[in-house]
């Protein structure tokens, strides 16, 4: 009784200092903080009070190639060219995924007069790859700088670590771990492969130098990219369910873009039985969403493999003539109407003169004509 | 779990509690528990590696004391080492030898192997090289006679998870750790004032200097090539300082932990930059560490019984093997290496520094200090070949032309740091403070505090040697 007659009056100082520290603190040093760590917390609040439609997008959202993309407009630049009633506003942060975006949404405030909020739907987000990426302590850091706690506590989240901050070499291992223990077997569909591993262990490509190993290394890379079956216990998933709710709490309308993937490319190198492991899984994510307090523009297979900007490995980069045309599938969503085709001012379609190293060499793609 | 975390922060007032509500005979069975509990937390898989460390340890310790020839003590105590060892280094070196082998190939192509292999190649378990030393150093006591075999497994067990000593030291003897551990403590005030104090200390320096300057030190090592050589000085120098406040503060704070369990660990730094020679440094430095090479190397070896040469060969061996120890890596047994060196160097130029007083002490210490922050260069490089160009970029100037800076915040914080352990404190912070009336003492707690809410640093690193 007595040790704690002497411990209470000096816990309570420290909470009182705890107090007066986070009233200083929010005040003078916070901001700065956000400005040099977290901009797009300072953004959202003036995007979303100024915004009709609020596109929340990846790096898919951009021109990345400026030799083979010319036209350098965004997808969410061409959704405002289809919706000219509306005030389009995008937050576009490369390698951003479901759970990051709700972190984001929450920060919207309320009295917000933002009526439909877009959200980039990035099925290979989904899978083992992704989900143990390095970026990952970095984004969940982010996290934190976008949470509606007292400043001073998050401060302390962020020195004390008070995110998943796994290493590198953790997520090196949960992902091999995950491509070796993944059940990727899905109902309907007799599967060879038990997991990823098996199926890329599997592939008959040589191991020497030349075509025939760099086929490898891509088949490789598409297997560990896409081969996983998407259930509700995915963590993106568990990220969309939120977001739905949140949305339906907030009384806005939700469309989820599901963006290309090169499945030309995939096809190409493993048949048939990875385009069916894709679309198991869009097959989930549209029934999951659609009609259920949001809607699924399903632009998987817009793009063709030559259209993407990464050949040699897999990534959601596409060229103008694929966002503009994402873009006008979901102006069609967001609207309720067929939107007018309009044409792109310049031709960015593929020269077919040009050829494109992955597509017409390594894969033995005809050229276009 | 790690101590400047926030599962720490709700962890250690609930164990302290139900430890002293519980009757005496009971707390340190929660105490072991608790020490398991601690370490599952990270991963829990390699409490079952402790687990069967400490077991076959604690085996070896009880036929050790019962054999009936010296054969069949020599058998057991090697058999204990070996085991040790071989677990050691599957887990921590396997990677570095046969990482890319066939056999490490072949073993994961193993279905039942292929965890293990994933495991081997990607992880260390946190804090093995620390509880395997103390448990060797158990075995090896037992063995001298110098200890008293432990009849309760469980009762080892806990000398060897004790939670604030496990992932990181002071690496115990057992003779310190035994009675101190099932003694019946009561609550008191002092051990809670001691404990709370080094808490606040350690944690000050590793969050507001280690860290901050982990920042900095972190910056130039992404990419060193782009940078002037002044900012690769810069860089030397903030990691020198970061990954003494890092290993101090932790250790201040796994002191501090025990502390209010009414337990107390041995110091583990003893104002290391006050070394006024290599051989004086590493007197203060890692003490607990060193002390054990010491025991259970050196003068195993000979120590300096057999002449100065061989003395100086038993020397370099240490620090190859504490190179080793510190990391599966070249540049960290060339760090060894280097230390061994500089030692040979002080111990036939500059032996009569550590003697030295007035301005020659002091420009000895700048030189080893110098030295010790030359040779970290090794200690933080990714590669052999980044070190090499660290070094040419120190000496023979860069190309680069961005520069490095410390914010001004951080330079404060350090120059508090710096001035507090070499100028200030004669005593350890903790006793410090009682030199101060009240009010005082609480202007630096509140210092403190609000240091560590505000500007502690924001990398994501765990302690420097915590992956040791």
């Amino acid at each position: 009784m007595r040790n704690l007659k002497l411990v209470l009056p000096r816990l309570l100082f420290v909470a009182l200092l705890f107090v007066l520290c986070n009233f200083f603190y929010a005040r003078y040093f916070w901001p700065d903080e956000l400005r040099q760590h977290a901009p797009l917390a300072m953004r959202i609040e003036a995007m979303a009070d100024s915004a009709d439609v609020l596109y929340f997008g990846e790096s898919s959202n951009n021109s990345f190639n400026p030799f083979t993309d010319t036209l350098t407009q965004s997808m969410s630049e061409f959704l405002q060219g289809y919706l000219p009633q509306m005030r389009v506003r995008d937050i576009t942060h490369s390698g951003y995924h479901s759970g990051m975006f709700l972190a984001l949404i929450d920060l919207i405030p309320t009295t917000s007069p933002l009526r439909t909020v877009v959200v980039t739907m990035n099925l290979r987000n989904c899978g083992p790859a992704a989900i143990h990426t390095t970026l990952e302590p970095y984004m969940q850091k982010q996290k934190v700088y976008y949470s509606k706690r007292w400043p001073l506590l998050s401060r302390l989240f962020l020195s004390m670590r008070y995110y998943d901050n796994r290493d590198s070499m953790e997520r090196e291992r949960l992902k091999f771990q995950a491509w070796r223990t993944w059940d990727i077997r899905y109902p309907g569909v007799k599967h060879t492969y038990p997991t990823a591993r098996a199926w890329y262990d599997a592939v008959k490509y040589s191991d020497e130098e030349g075509v025939n190993r760099r086929k490898r290394i891509l088949a490789d890379d598409y297997i560990k990219a896409f081969a996983f079956v998407l259930d509700e216990h995915n963590p993106r998933i568990a990220d969309f369910d939120a977001m739905v709710k949140l949305a339906a709490a907030r009384g806005v309308k939700l469309v989820f873009n599901l963006v290309p993937e090169n499945v030309e490319y995939a096809r190409l190198l493993l048949g048939d039985a990875l385009i069916s492991q894709i679309k198991y899984n869009r097959d989930f994510l549209v029934h999951r969403y659609q009609g259920r307090g949001a809607l699924v523009v399903d632009n998987l297979e817009l793009a063709r493999g030559v259209e993407f900007t990464d050949q040699f490995w897999t990534t959601e980069h596409v060229n103008a003539r694929v966002r503009h045309a994402c873009a006008r599938n979901l102006a069609k969503a967001i609207s309720g109407r067929v939107p007018q085709e309009r044409s792109l001012k310049q031709n960015n379609w593929p020269n077919p003169a040009v050829l494109q190293p992955m597509a017409d060499t390594l894969l033995g793609v005809q050229p276009r004509k | 779990m790690l101590f400047n975390s926030i599962p720490f922060l709700l962890f250690l007032p609930l164990v302290w509690s139900i430890y002293f509500l519980l009757p005496l005979r009971y707390r340190w069975v929660w105490l072991l528990g608790s020490s398991y509990y601690f370490y599952g937390y990270w991963k829990y898989e390699f409490i079952f590696l402790m687990a069967f460390t400490s077991l076959v340890d604690w085996y070896c310790g009880r036929r050790i004391k019962h054999a009936s020839s010296q054969r069949q003590r020599k058998w057991f105590l090697w058999f204990s080492i070996l085991s040790n060892l071989l677990i050691l280094f599957f887990f921590k070196y396997f990677n570095f030898f046969f990482g890319h082998s066939e056999l490490a190939r072949w073993l994961y192509q193993q279905d039942a192997a292929a965890w293990a292999v994933e495991l081997a190649r990607y992880t260390i378990p946190a804090g093995i090289s620390f509880y395997t030393f103390q448990s060797i150093s158990y075995v090896v006591d037992v063995y001298r006679g110098n200890d008293v075999a432990e009849r309760s497994l469980p009762r080892f067990m806990l000398f060897v998870s004790f939670f604030p000593q496990l992932v990181a030291g002071p690496i115990e003897r057992f003779s310190n750790l035994q009675n101190q551990l099932f003694a019946p403590h009561q609550v008191q005030y002092q051990n809670l004032r001691y404990g709370f104090r080094l808490l606040l200390y350690g944690l000050f320096l590793k969050l507001c200097v280690a860290d901050n300057l982990a920042a900095v030190a972190d910056q130039f090592y992404a990419a060193h090539q782009g940078y002037k050589s002044a900012a690769a000085w810069t860089a030397a120098a903030a990691f020198c300082v970061q990954v003494y406040a890092d290993f101090f503060g932790y250790s201040l704070m796994a002191q501090g932990a025990a502390r209010l369990f009414g337990i107390d660990l041995m110091d583990n730094f003893l104002k290391p930059f006050l070394g006024r020679n290599i051989p004086e440094f590493w007197q203060r430095w890692h003490i607990s560490l060193s002390t054990w090479f010491r025991d259970y190397l050196y003068i195993p070896l000979g120590g300096s019984r057999n002449g100065t040469s061989r003395m100086l060969l038993n020397v370099m061996l240490v620090f190859l093997v504490s190179g080793l120890w510190h990391g599966a890596n070249w540049t960290m047994i060339l760090f060894g290496a280097s230390q061994g060196l500089f030692y040979w160097v002080d111990y036939v130029c500059f032996r009569k520094a550590a003697a030295a007083t007035g301005w020659n002490a002091r420009l000895n210490r700048l030189k080893t200090v110098f030295i010790f922050m030359l040779t970290l260069v090794f200690f933080r490089a990714a590669s052999l070949s980044q070190s090499t160009e660290v070094y040419r970029m120190l000496f023979a100037g860069s190309e680069g032309t961005a520069s490095l800076s410390i914010p001004l915040m951080t330079q404060l914080m350090v120059a508090l740091f710096l001035l507090l352990d070499l100028w200030f404190t004669q005593k350890r912070f903790d006793l410090w403070m009682d030199d101060f009336p009240w009010p005082w003492r609480w202007f630096g707690y509140s210092t403190l505090c609000c240091l560590i809410w505000m500007f502690g640093g924001t990398v994501n690193h765990p302690f420097v040697y915590f992956q040791f």
